[in-house]
């Protein structure tokens, strides 16, 4: 009974260290060698232990596994809470969305340094003098002042020059006063063209009625009409069908201008000389020839100036046209740059430029077309300036929503309202004058929140919690909270899949282990319980080595109190090893039941039963011959029990000597001086069925037994029982 | 009946040679040195160590002059029914081994 005890009492004490030693191996719990370490009953709980550890482990995949999942979201939700950026800018193809119509804002990195600049730049002097000489061009330009009065269209023009010298302007003033230079000196070109034409016209006239004269006197003299000789006239000098017609009904339409002599003196515009006098030959016009071939003349003569009457009013004609072109293209232009203040003072000039009826646009229509889709109008220079107005007072609008809400502290929003109406406006006077104490503070929400957003991008949590702290206490309405959960649900699930990286590198599964630890840096890289995993794996990498060489050298030296004594270690070390591990367990068993056996001998001992005491050494030998422990407390106790023990060792000699007979006595020696001796009684039957053997293989030559019958007195006397074995 | 009491006397000085006391101590010390020898040993019967039928038994007995206990065997054909305590004259043979081989037993 006492033997069982002690057997729970040492099994108990081993997986209890064995525990103890889990919790202090640098794998933590999950390294947990129960399994191996366990003894008798408590290897039952342990290999329960064990099979639970594969089902946590699996359960904890699964979380991981499902949690990755949702740490994609909560990283979205981070990153949107720190993405001021308007809906209306499409940092993905650097687009700002304005009506319908994608404004390019080329690289989005430039467009954030650009309105990076403008928060960090404060207002000068020269932009509200800039913005002033704009204003004042835009009245003098009205239609509401003057009529539009040549000399306020003159002074607005000049004041284009001046606002030109402001750095704000960047050149668009002196580009629309050129432009209106060059309108006007085109007028003026055209008004010079119309005094040529005019006078082309009047020389034009004298010779039409000078040929008709000519016509007429050679008619009288060959007695053909006017007509036919005009006809035949204007086959021979190639003279058009136009300006014969011309020249035959120009008597009729213009017969009250004396344009010939002939003419005059009669008054009688149109007619064919069919009653009038006959004009002398060789004095017809102006003193020229009469005959055909000076008609042939005078209507060449008619015909070339017919011609340059053409060419000066086409050219007249295609000036204009070029120099209405030229601002169409310039106002649009202008309204894309979205120079909005430009465009509407382009279109005023153009209005006072151009008729009426060159109000419709010739260029444009298809990025105008873009700003109304739904609508089939004809687009005119009225339709940039509305659209114009339009973007003027978005920006308007867009900059006051930006006050209130930065008054009512809600600065997130108010980022993004000046983000989008920066865009917009980028040029106008209610955005480049904005308040700079309003500007530094969005200023300083812009950088922290842009600097949060990279953090979070690196997922360095510390450091986005901080920001994210800051960022709430400057303004109501970024959403903190959410960014709070959100990281802490990361570090979670970081630790979780570190946790189950644990769990799989104690099972000896190292890819999964591995995989495990990438997915927790990749959820959270600067989890410090990622290094410190990694310090504990490579330090348990160096223990393995150092351990395999002391186990191999104790193991081979059958030093099995050293390998004991170190047990939770090299179990530690050893759990993927698959030749020393079990070798360890064999050890750490066979010195399980040595220390129970020398537990064993301490209580017998403490109850002065030496022989018992020894006879437990002994058996304890048999798992550990050459431990230390062990010899040494045998050494102890061998004067106590020299004559029982020189008997047992006599007769074990004898016993290997096949001299079974005196090995039998020496047994039997040795149970007389302890009589519950196990070894002695295990000796005796061992030895006996020997000799039973070697007599039987002999065929003893049996003696004819005479005995006798005994005394009735004797008899009496003798004990009933049988003779009990060797058992006492 | 002279020559009976001869005969006797020369059974019990010269012939008998086989009524030697066993000499215990000597056995214990060196067993082979009694090899081939005869004795006599008056003993108790201690336990029956082994039996194996046809063969005999090997009983422990307890000389009556000595406190050492030693094995002797009984071959079954000599048919002795022991009991323990029970007293018995033994004629014995020293056999290979150092085994006390009962020849002859007698019941004190």
């Amino acid at each position: 009974m006492h033997r069982f005890l002690l057997f729970f009492v040492v099994a108990a004490l081993v997986a209890s260290s064995c525990v103890e030693a889990q919790n202090a191996s640098p794998v933590g719990r999950a390294a947990a060698p129960v399994k191996t370490l366990s003894a008798g009953s408590s290897a039952t709980a342990a290999a329960d232990a064990a099979d639970q550890k594969p089902a946590a482990a699996d359960s904890m995949t699964r979380a991981v596994n499902i949690n990755s999942l949702e740490s994609g979201t909560l990283l979205k939700i981070i990153s949107q809470a720190f993405d001021t950026n308007s809906d209306s800018i499409n940092p993905e193809n650097g687009t700002f969305n304005w009506k319908g119509h994608s404004y390019d804002i080329g690289q989005f990195r430039v467009f954030r340094g650009r309105f990076e600049r403008y928060l960090s730049l404060p207002p000068t002097k020269d932009d509200k003098a800039y913005g002033d000489t704009l204003n004042q061009i835009t009245e003098l330009l009205s239609t509401r002042n003057g009529d539009g009065a040549a000399g306020n269209v003159m002074e607005a023009w000049k004041l284009l020059y001046r606002a030109s010298d402001y750095d704000a302007d960047g050149g668009n003033s002196l580009g629309v006063a050129n432009q209106v230079f060059n309108a006007w000196r085109i007028r003026d070109e055209k008004q010079a063209l119309t005094v040529a034409q005019n006078e082309l016209e009047h020389i034009r006239h004298q010779q039409e009625g000078s040929l008709v004269y000519g016509a007429d006197a050679l008619a009288a003299e060959t007695g053909q009409t006017a007509s036919d000789a005009v006809s035949s006239a204007a086959i021979l000098g190639n003279l058009t069908t136009g300006t014969a017609t011309n020249a035959n009904t120009s008597g009729t339409t213009q017969g009250s201008t004396p344009t010939t002599p002939a003419a005059a003196g009669t008054g009688n515009a149109g007619n064919k000389n069919s009653g009038g006098q006959k004009p002398k030959t060789g004095q017809v016009g102006n003193g020229g020839m009469v005959g055909p071939t000076g008609q042939l003349f005078r209507a060449r003569e008619l015909a070339e100036t017919e011609a340059k009457i053409q060419a000066l009013s086409v050219a007249g004609l295609l000036s204009v046209t070029q120099a209405k072109l030229q601002f169409q293209s310039q106002i649009m232009s202008l309204f894309l740059q979205r120079r909005f203040q430009h465009c509407l003072i382009a279109a005023s000039f153009y209005r006072f430029i151009f008729k009426g009826s060159h109000q419709n646009l010739e260029v444009g229509k298809k990025e105008m077309a873009t700003f109304m889709p739904s609508s089939d109008l004809a687009f005119t220079v009225e339709t940039i300036e509305f659209l114009a107005r339009e973007a003027i007072n978005d920006v308007n609008s867009g900059m006051a929503s930006v006050r209130s809400s930065y008054d009512d502290n809600r600065k997130i929003a108010a980022l993004e309202r000046l983000q989008e109406t920066f865009f917009l406006g980028e040029y106008l006077p209610s955005v480049t004058q904005f308040e700079t104490a309003r500007k530094e503070s969005l200023l300083t929400i812009y950088r922290k929140v842009d600097e949060a957003r990279k953090l979070a991008d690196l997922r360095d949590y510390a450091a986005v919690v901080r920001l994210n702290n800051e960022i709430t206490a400057l303004t109501s309405d970024f959403r903190g909270a959410e960014v709070n959960a959100a990281v802490s649900s990361a570090q979670r699930m970081s630790s979780l899949a570190l946790s189950a990286a644990q769990q799989s590198a104690a099972n000896g599964e190292y890819p999964k282990a591995q995989e495990f630890v990438e997915k927790a840096a990749q959820l959270w890289p600067l989890n410090p319980d990622i290094k410190s995993y990694s310090d504990n794996m490579a330090s348990q990498a160096n223990m393995g080595t150092q351990a395999a060489l002391f186990f191999d050298e104790a193991f081979k030296r059958d030093d099995y109190r050293r390998i004991y004594e170190k047990r939770a270690e090299l179990a530690v070390a050893f759990l993927s090893d698959t030749v020393r591990g079990p070798q360890l367990k064999a050890v750490i068993d066979r010195m399980a039941r040595v220390e129970m056996y020398l537990a064993q001998a301490d209580e017998l001992l403490a109850q002065n039963n030496a022989f018992s005491a020894w006879e437990s050494l002994v058996g304890a030998t048999t798992f550990a011959p050459n431990d230390v422990e062990l010899n040494q407390r045998m050494s102890t106790l061998a004067p106590r029990v020299a004559d029982f023990v020189g008997r047992l060792d006599q007769a074990k000699r004898y016993e290997a000597d096949k001299h079974y007979a005196a090995s039998l006595t020496n047994y039997l020696a040795a149970q007389d001086i302890h009589p519950a001796s196990q070894l002695a009684r295990l000796g005796l039957a061992r030895v006996a069925e020997s000799i039973m053997d070697q007599v039987a293989a002999e065929s003893p030559t049996a003696v004819a037994p005479t005995v006798p019958t005994a005394p009735a007195d004797q008899v009496a006397a003798e004990k009933t029982a049988v003779v009990t074995p060797v058992d006492k | 009946m002279l020559s009976v009491l001869l005969a006797g006397l020369a059974f019990s000085s010269g012939c008998g040679r086989s009524g030697e006391p066993f000499p215990v101590h000597a056995f214990i010390a060196a067993p082979d040195n009694l090899q081939g020898n005869r004795y006599q040993l008056e003993a108790e019967v201690d336990a029956q160590l082994n039996w194996r039928e046809g063969v005999g038994r090997i009983i422990a007995v307890r000389p009556l002059k000595g406190d050492v206990r030693l094995p002797i065997f009984i071959a079954d054909s000599l048919k002795a029914n022991l009991l323990v305590a029970q007293r018995y004259r033994f004629a014995i043979s020293v056999r290979k081994g150092g085994l006390l081989y009962v020849e002859h037993l007698d019941k004190l």
